[in-house]
């Protein structure tokens, strides 16, 4: 499945519009990380153990998306956007959507 | 400190005032000294950092437009970068006396840009991997993570995305 944020596949031309396709995943840090990061928060710089945790959960999201685009059939997803909300303290929503397509 | 304010009763109220006063406010004071100097070294180091691994993405074709003009497209794929920053102890306490008195907090903005720059640079960096010559469509995205010990209130980690479609072409 070819991604793209654009609204065509670059070089390609869309021959159906499936639907929209989303894929999400909510998810809590654990404690070890948690502390570690707290600490990091006090002294600055990059909280390296939350990037780890959201690309990680971004990507499952994006997986989730793709699983969902090909179940609809489409073999590209186009204008991707993504979304991230703290749900609550410690938790946070990953969010993929775009629009399944079939390419040439 | 107990003779100056004079709550020189029992051992009990010594420890308590120790406790709930002294200890506090020392902690306060070394952290705050400590972040002051620490943030500095992390921010010249990281700049460093950034400025390094810019150089060696120079040969690709950034826009936030949707399409890179010329050539013929091979290969399209997807990239995402992400970084989450935090501000220290120091900073945060001058924000918060900035915040009393309005206008620009000139010691945050330079921590939000570098770790939006970061998130920028994983995702080039991903799409230097994939052998891309242009990124295109770029997008940037900010949002602020509740964390436990900030709670509803007090400064929160944030999250910078980076995304954009990474395209090879061949001219």
């Amino acid at each position: 499945v070819i991604l793209s944020n654009t609204e065509t596949i670059p070089g390609r031309s869309i021959v159906e519009i499936k639907a929209v396709v989303v894929g999400n995943t909510v998810r809590a840090k654990h404690l070890g990380r948690d502390i570690a990061a707290s600490l990091k928060n006090i002294v600055g710089g990059e909280l390296k153990g939350y990037t780890e945790l959201l690309s990680e959960a971004r990507d499952e999201a994006v997986r989730r998306m793709v699983a969902s685009a090909k179940a609809q059939g489409a073999n590209a997803v186009v204008n991707v956007r993504f979304a991230t909300s703290a749900v609550t303290a410690g938790a946070a929503e990953l969010f993929a959507y775009g629009t399944a397509v079939v390419v040439e | 400190v107990t003779a100056v304010l004079g709550s020189g009763g029992s051992r009990l109220t010594d420890a308590l005032f120790f406790f709930y006063v002294v200890l506090p406010l020392a902690s306060f004071i070394v952290t705050s000294l400590i972040t002051f100097i620490t943030g500095r070294v992390i921010a010249r180091r990281w700049d460093a950092d950034l400025d390094r691994r810019e150089r060696a993405l120079s040969s690709l074709t950034v826009t936030t437009c949707r399409w890179a003009a010329g050539g013929s497209v091979e290969t399209v794929g997807l990239c995402v970068g992400c970084c989450v920053g935090a501000i220290d102890r120091w900073r945060r306490f001058t924000g918060s006396v900035r915040m009393m008195f309005g206008g620009e907090l000139e010691g945050w903005t330079p921590i939000l840009a570098r770790a939006r720059r970061a998130a920028m640079v994983r995702m080039l960096e991903r799409a230097h991997g994939l052998g891309a010559t242009d990124v295109v469509n770029v997008r940037l995205e900010t949002s602020s993570l509740r964390s436990v010990e900030s709670g509803s209130k007090g400064v929160s980690p944030v999250e910078f995305v980076a995304y954009g479609t990474a395209l090879v072409r061949r001219f």
